[in-house]
């Protein structure tokens, strides 16, 4: 401790003889930081979890939609014309054809699925083989629908299906055993008899946190099962399905414009009435949102450190009460306010700095333990939000010992010493 | 001369309300005299004190210390010379509670900047007779032996002038005379200026020349 520079060694020798002030500042610190941590680990966690999920999505596709409502969400604005039908959806496969990956009609119908397990209202999904494209690799198990897989023209014959994950364990339990297996469907009106060939993965990997979602959607009154997909895909039949929706798989996120320009043209040539949904430029407007959100907890966050900064600097000019006499000595043995002052602003960053693992630590604790079985996604903390907190409390550690520092600056050595003490 | 002082006065307050703690105040010292100031209270003989250990600045006048002029010094440079030329010996000691008396007595060393001073701490201490007590905290020494560790606190810095802020104002009449004579002793020893204030006739007796101080002026 000697060979230390007087500053250094005059502010660690305060924070040693004074521990119970200290650990009390260190605390208010390392609560303040873990309240910060615990704040902008959730909001960035969120925010993460819900790019990827959007980006799951497909940020790719551009659907072309017959006039429809999906639930209460209206998709876009409507072109004025004739409803989409088959003939357009081959055309349009023929027009893009290079410029994509895919080009699927879809029906999409209400129907029910039935095991010795149990029965499950859910949507059937009619589609091409092509549609595979949307699936990104390692979300099938088994194989998607391909072209020798056609609806039986005996009705006692099975049908060729797909289905999606969060279907199958409730049809079947395990979703791995389902493959190869029979269900019982309806849809339309009609019965049919389905052998399961491949298991679509949920794409936005929900499942896992499911029984949190079940309990907090049920608490806010959302249906939690909205949150799953859950569909059972079956093969396209030509010249009886009717699309209620064309699903164009681009090549990759840059070529969606040019997409989105030849469908307009083609729309308007064709006099189409449909809603042109464009994936990328919808889950930019979320993520927008979800900027504009994250930005309010950058502001709750900053106005945390402020209450940290305003309790560390009362305990400080109070601790300082105590010390204006040995400050006034010191004063008057020879030290300059430099001198003085130092100590005071050190003390400050020595305990912030101190407060920051514990702070980290405790901040990670109340998300893994606290946080995020609640919301049911996983806190992430960026490494530069992490280097921006610590900055940021140390500069609350300093700029609390400003008040302090500047009392010491003023302090009159003389009035101090000679009894006239009017502070 | 050591110090040199021309029509220093110092007011407090503002307007109406305007003091004069020294009005028009001369002084003269030659190295290794001892002068006692004695006065009412209130009569600026501290704030005298106070400028001349450079704790604070005259509102005009001239100071000259060991012809250096005071007045024209910054605030760094007076710090300077509290800290090499100026000791302080106050009547409630001001140590430092928490430390013991070896540590009191080395605060000033903490910020010299030139040469270390021939004697050390544990010298002077032994000097002031306390040789048994360089670990004992304040807390543990009689009122006589915290004047003592304060006085061993000033002199650590071998000062050509010693200030004194009626150091016996805290003593019993036997410790106060203990003081007294110890700081006679040290200012022979040392040829050091010793200036002392007092209201004590007693305690300025023992001065080579006593000064009377009223309403900021000499009598």
């Amino acid at each position: 401790m000697r060979g230390l520079p007087g500053p250094i060694r005059n502010s660690v020798l305060s924070i040693v003889r004074h521990p119970l002030r200290s650990f009390l500042v260190v605390l208010t610190f390392a609560l303040g930081l873990a309240s910060v941590v615990a704040i902008v680990g959730t909001i960035e966690g969120g925010r993460r979890t819900i790019s990827h999920d959007l980006e799951a999505l497909g940020t790719d596709l551009v659907a072309v939609i017959n006039p429809l409502k999906l639930g209460s969400l209206s998709i876009g604005v409507r072109t004025e014309g004739r409803p989409l039908e088959q003939a357009d959806v081959t055309s349009i496969q023929q027009q893009l054809q290079g410029v994509t990956d895919s080009v699927s009609p879809i029906r999409i119908d209400l129907g029910l699925s039935s095991t010795q397990r149990g029965t499950m209202r859910h949507t059937i999904i009619a589609t091409i083989p092509e549609f595979i494209s949307v699936l990104r690799p390692g979300m099938l198990a088994g194989r998607f629908l391909q072209h020798q897989d056609r609806w039986p023209t005996d009705d006692s014959d099975e049908t060729p299906a797909a289905i999606d994950e969060a279907l199958a364990v409730i049809l079947f339990g395990d979703p791995v055993t389902a493959i190869g297996q029979k269900v019982r469907c309806i849809r339309d009106g009609r019965g049919f008899n389905a052998r399961i060939l491949g298991v679509v993965k949920d794409p936005l990997l929900l499942r896992q946190y499911m029984s949190a979602f079940d309990s907090t959607s049920s608490a806010r009154s959302i249906p939690a099962r909205r949150l799953q997909f859950l569909n059972l895909y079956l093969p396209w039949r030509q010249n009886q399905d009717q699309p209620q929706l064309l699903l164009v798989d681009a090549p990759g996120i840059d070529d969606v414009e040019e997409i989105v320009v030849r469908l307009e043209k083609i729309i308007a040539r064709e006099k189409l009435g449909v809603f042109l949904h464009v994936q990328k430029t919808w889950t930019s407007v979320v993520l927008d949102i979800i900027d504009r959100f994250s930005g309010l907890g950058h502001f709750i966050w900053i106005l945390d450190l402020v209450v940290v900064l305003i309790l560390t600097g009362t305990i400080s000019l109070l601790a300082i009460d105590e010390s204006l006499e040995e400050v006034a000595l010191r004063r008057a043995e020879g030290a300059t306010v430099l001198e003085v002052v130092l100590p005071v602003l050190m003390e400050g960053m020595w305990l912030s700095l101190a407060a920051m693992v514990p702070g980290i630590l405790i901040g990670k604790l109340i998300l893994q333990q606290g946080i995020e079985p609640v919301l049911g996604w996983s806190s992430w903390l960026p490494p530069r939000m992490i280097v921006g907190t610590c900055f940021g409390l140390l500069m609350t550690g300093i700029l609390g010992s400003m008040l302090p520092a500047l009392r010491v600056a003023k302090l009159d050595p003389a009035a101090v010493l000679g009894g006239r003490r009017d502070l | 001369m050591l110090v040199q002082m021309k029509q220093i006065r110092k007011c407090y307050g503002e307007g109406d309300s305007l003091i004069a703690a020294l009005d028009g105040v001369d002084l003269s010292l030659d190295q290794g005299e001892f002068v006692a100031i004695e006065g009412s209270s209130g009569s600026g003989k501290s704030t005298l004190l106070q400028i001349l250990g450079c704790l604070d600045r005259a509102d005009s006048g001239t100071y000259h210390l060991n012809e250096r002029d005071v007045q024209s010094l910054s605030g760094s440079e007076m710090a300077r010379i509290r800290n090499e030329t100026i000791g302080f010996v106050f009547q409630s000691f001001h140590l430092l509670g928490d430390r013991d008396a070896l540590a009191n007595v080395s605060l000033p060393l903490e910020y010299r900047r030139s040469a270390p001073p021939t004697v050390s701490p544990t010298q002077v201490l032994e000097r002031v007779g306390l040789a048994d007590r360089i670990t004992h905290k304040p807390s543990q020494l009689s009122g006589g032996e915290r004047q003592r560790v304060a006085i061993a606190r000033a002199l650590v810095k071998e000062p050509a002038l010693l200030l004194c802020d009626e150091p016996t104002g805290n003593l019993d009449s036997a410790s106060g005379h203990q003081i007294l004579s110890l700081l006679s002793e040290l200012r022979e020893e040392l040829n050091t200026t010793l200036v002392l204030v007092t209201h004590d006739p007693e305690v300025a007796a023992r001065a080579d020349r006593v000064l009377s101080m009223k309403d900021g002026q000499w009598i």
